[in-house]
């Protein structure tokens, strides 16, 4: 049985907070399906210790003033975060990719960016813990 | 008896080294037209070699001399038309491995080029000009061996298997029984074809044998010692280092002593001191050396067979290539979803594509690998644009995903680097791009080559359907690929039947000599060269005596035997560069290139000797047999070959108004 979320949408917001949207978690999660279980919790993992690295080495572009890099880094984490269904954290990558494109970011959309990015972190921690509760679960039922 | 290599159509896209095309690739790309790094980089493959000069040769008639080295052939054709030819590579592909498991590609490589290199130090310690002359034509001259592992793949693999490491003569004697050719005389064909020098040429053909090559005057005599002292020196490097397990020992050669022995005779015909030549062997060695250990450490083509069993690194290996067609559980009815997203059993449709997905974030290449995977594709991973370009042009994908936005080569680069090679274009290439995709975006994407785009996060439905309308164009590719390749292997099999078919032809099957249809055919040969190099040439015209008595005796089974026996014991007398044919009932035609009538009586005297010297013995048959025999020499009076023939007619009837058993 593959792990599926079923929550209304207020009851996933109060639970994770809106940063994460949960059709997208269950088809990552129908993804993995019965072959790979645990892709899921393997994708989150993924995505926070990658960030972690392109959040803070776009900080250091930016501090820099090094505008070509900070558009990579922007980017990646906007096609990642979109995968992850972090669809707010992933629009201010797309705004803050498109400001350092034409050279310039203001601090306040920088500062909103890491807002948002640790917001989707706590997400993705909270959503991480109940995949791995379910999977257990379903491991016991099976058992 | 020269042969006719009538596959030389087939030969176009013989297989360059991975590391050679990407450090092509690699220069294209820089863009700065260096004219010596071009040529340093041709200069370490065979087959790119070849063709580069056959380029630089296309315009002979113009009255310029013939181009024998890459970089006078690269200043001869410009870098354009370089460029053009050469990003035409053709590689070793997955099937070559399958079918050619005798033959190692890596160690063809290494031993080309150290070949090249001892010919070029050989070459300048013996105070040639030109040591790029001699780099180049070791390169080449065993491209006869790669030219037959192509174009006669299965046979070739049998002639091998038969005799594991057998090299030189007695691998050519298997080849001439069954492709009718040997690799030496196929290096000559395409040496011939590609216009290089005549004197290259016939070094090719002969320098395997040591004794033919003594027999040579000039600059032929040279090169061709050059040559078998360059492949003497690379065996005894390669034996040496049997135990060491790299590529270059995988195949086994004469015992050393002999390779040794032959190594110091052909350096002393080259006039060097065995000190000079041992200074000038450990140099080349040396410098080998170097560059092959450089290769262990890069990707090396030997090793394609390798990644290509594991599919990628371990941390993100190919789990599950071929999955079990599971119905996959259906999505949570009552979620209340946001984006809407298609249900993975709806996702799993077409035919099974073999995908190469290039991204640089791993995070996607897992989503985007399992997406792809669980529609029913084998997938292959590379997370960067040059590890992408390697695998795209190694490992046979159909289809190339990839990103476009990627640190070092990005995706549009990839894209016109493939399209740029002969195995790039014939891939689907798909470009991941963001969802904000612009239309300025989409242009640049497809004008640098890709087929089509899928925008980001993909949509599983969507991918596999675009991958599924790209497969469309492949297969077809595919299906005329297969077509075009089994009437390749016709045309392959067409050319040893019709080389069997000439040389049975030309042979007399009594004797198993040329018959007279081909001396008349050489004779015209060897007069025009004649002509043209204004070197002496003879003929002997041999008869055996009273040989009506031997028939009436014997019978005419008898009379054969006597006619066997003879006509191996005058091959034996003569030496390689005669011709001796059979030229009619009792009657024998020798030819004598290069001589004059002294030369060709010592030839004639050995003859009626060995001829005469012992009865023949055949059952109960014991009869001495003797041999008149008619010399004559080109003379500036003759005006063709029939004269020639004439003058040896004389000389054979005096030489039976004389008492027979003679010369005259």
């Amino acid at each position: 049985m593959v792990t599926q979320f079923n929550f209304s949408s207020s009851e996933w917001d109060a639970r994770f907070g809106k940063e994460v949207d949960q059709a997208v978690i269950n088809s990552l999660a129908e993804l993995g399906g019965d072959d790979e279980p645990e892709l899921l919790l393997e994708l989150i993992d993924l995505f926070l210790e990658d960030s972690q690295v392109r959040v803070a080495a776009l900080e250091q572009a930016y501090g820099d003033e090094d505008w070509e890099s900070v558009v990579l880094e922007a980017h990646t984490l906007k096609g990642a975060s979109s995968t992850m269904g972090a669809q707010i954290f992933s629009a201010a990558c797309r705004v803050a990719e498109k400001d350092a494109r034409a050279n310039g970011l203001e601090r306040n959309v920088l500062d909103q960016l890491l807002d948002l990015h640790q917001r989707s972190r706590t997400s993705l921690h909270l959503l991480r813990d109940a995949t791995k509760a379910m999977i257990d679960g379903e491991h016991k039922k099976t058992a | 008896m020269e042969k006719t290599f009538n596959e030389l159509s087939l030969v176009g896209g013989l297989p360059s080294s991975l590391r050679v095309s990407m450090q092509l690739m690699e220069l294209m790309r820089a863009g700065e037209r260096d004219v010596e790094a071009l040529a340093r980089i041709v200069q370490c493959d065979p087959a790119l070699s070849l063709r580069l000069i056959k380029l630089a040769n296309q315009n002979l008639a113009q009255g310029k001399g013939h181009t024998d080295d890459v970089p006078t052939a690269l200043a001869r054709v410009g870098w354009d038309a370089a460029q053009a030819l050469l990003m035409g590579f053709s590689l070793v592909k997955e099937e070559w491995g399958r079918d050619l498991t005798e033959f190692d590609h890596g160690a063809y490589w290494l031993r080309a080029q150290l070949t090249a290199q001892l010919c070029e130090a050989l070459s300048s310690a013996a105070g040639w000009d030109h040591p790029q002359r001699a780099y180049s034509l070791g390169l080449i001259a065993d491209i006869g061996t790669l030219t037959l592992a192509k174009v006669h793949r299965a046979r070739f693999m049998l002639i091998l298997q038969a005799q594991p490491g057998a090299v030189g003569r007695a691998r050519s004697k298997r080849e001439t029984e069954v492709l009718g050719i040997n690799h030496c005389e196929v290096s000559h064909a395409l040496l011939d074809d590609a216009g290089l020098s005549p004197e290259l040429r016939e070094a090719v053909l002969i320098h395997k044998e040591y004794d033919r090559i003594c027999e040579q005057k000039g600059d032929v005599k040279s090169w061709a010692a050059l040559l078998l002292a360059s492949q003497s020196a690379a065996s005894m490097c390669t034996d040496r280092c049997k135990d060491c397990n790299k590529p270059c020992c995988a195949e086994v050669r004469t015992s050393a002593n002999d390779v040794e022995e032959l190594f110091a005779k052909c350096c002393q015909l080259l006039g060097l001191t065995a000190e000079q030549a041992e200074a000038a062997r450990v140099e080349a060695t040396a410098h080998w050396t170097r560059l092959r250990d450089e290769l262990d450490t890069a990707s090396d083509p030997a090793c394609v067979a390798d990644i290509n069993q594991c599919g990628a690194p371990t941390e993100d290996r190919d789990r599950a290539s071929h999955p079990q067609p599971t119905p996959s559980p259906s999505v949570a009815q009552n979620a209340p979803a946001r984006t809407s997203v298609p249900a993975l059993d709806q996702v799993r449709w077409g035919e099974s594509a073999r995908i190469l997905l290039v991204d640089d974030d791993p995070l996607i290449r897992r989503v985007v690998g399992a997406q792809l995977r669980k529609a029913g594709n084998e997938v292959l991973l590379a997370s960067d644009g040059q590890e992408g370009l390697e695998k795209a042009l190694t490992l046979n994908p159909q289809v190339v995903v990839t990103d476009w936005n990627m640190p070092g080569m990005t995706g549009v680069e990839l894209c016109e680097m493939l399209r740029a090679t002969d195995v790039g274009r014939r891939l689907c290439i798909l470009m991941l791009t963001s969802r904000d995709g612009e239309a300025d975006q989409i242009i640049e994407v497809l004008q640098a080559g890709a087929d089509d785009y899928v925008t980001k996060p993909s949509d599983p439905g969507v991918l596999q359907a675009r991958v599924q309308a790209g497969l469309r164009t492949v297969h077809m590719r595919e299906r005329l690929e297969s077509m075009e390749s089994a009437r390749l292997d016709q045309v392959a099999e067409l050319g040893i039947l019709a080389r069997q078919l000439e040389l049975a032809a030309l042979t007399d099957p009594l004797t198993q000599l040329p018959n007279r249809r081909y001396a008349m055919r050489r004779l015209e040969q060897e007069w025009e060269s004649s002509t043209r190099t204004g070197q002496p040439m003879s003929v002997i015209i041999s008869d055996l005596d009273h040989f009506k008595q031997i028939n009436d005796t014997y019978g005419h089974g008898g009379g054969d035997e006597v006619l066997k026996e003879v006509s191996l014991r005058m091959r034996a007398a003569l030496r390689l560069s005669d011709v001796l044919s059979r030229y009619g009932g009792e009657e024998f035609l020798t030819l004598n290139p290069a001589s004059n009538a002294a030369d060709a009586r010592l030839c004639a005297e050995r003859v009626r000797q060995a001829v005469a010297k012992t009865p023949i013995q055949h059952g109960l048959m014991n009869c001495t047999v003797t041999l008149s025999l008619g010399i004559a020499e080109r003379t500036p009076e003759m005006e063709s070959p029939e004269d020639l023939l004439l003058a040896a007619d004389q000389a054979l009837y005096t030489a039976k108004a004389l008492g027979r058993n003679r010369c005259a």
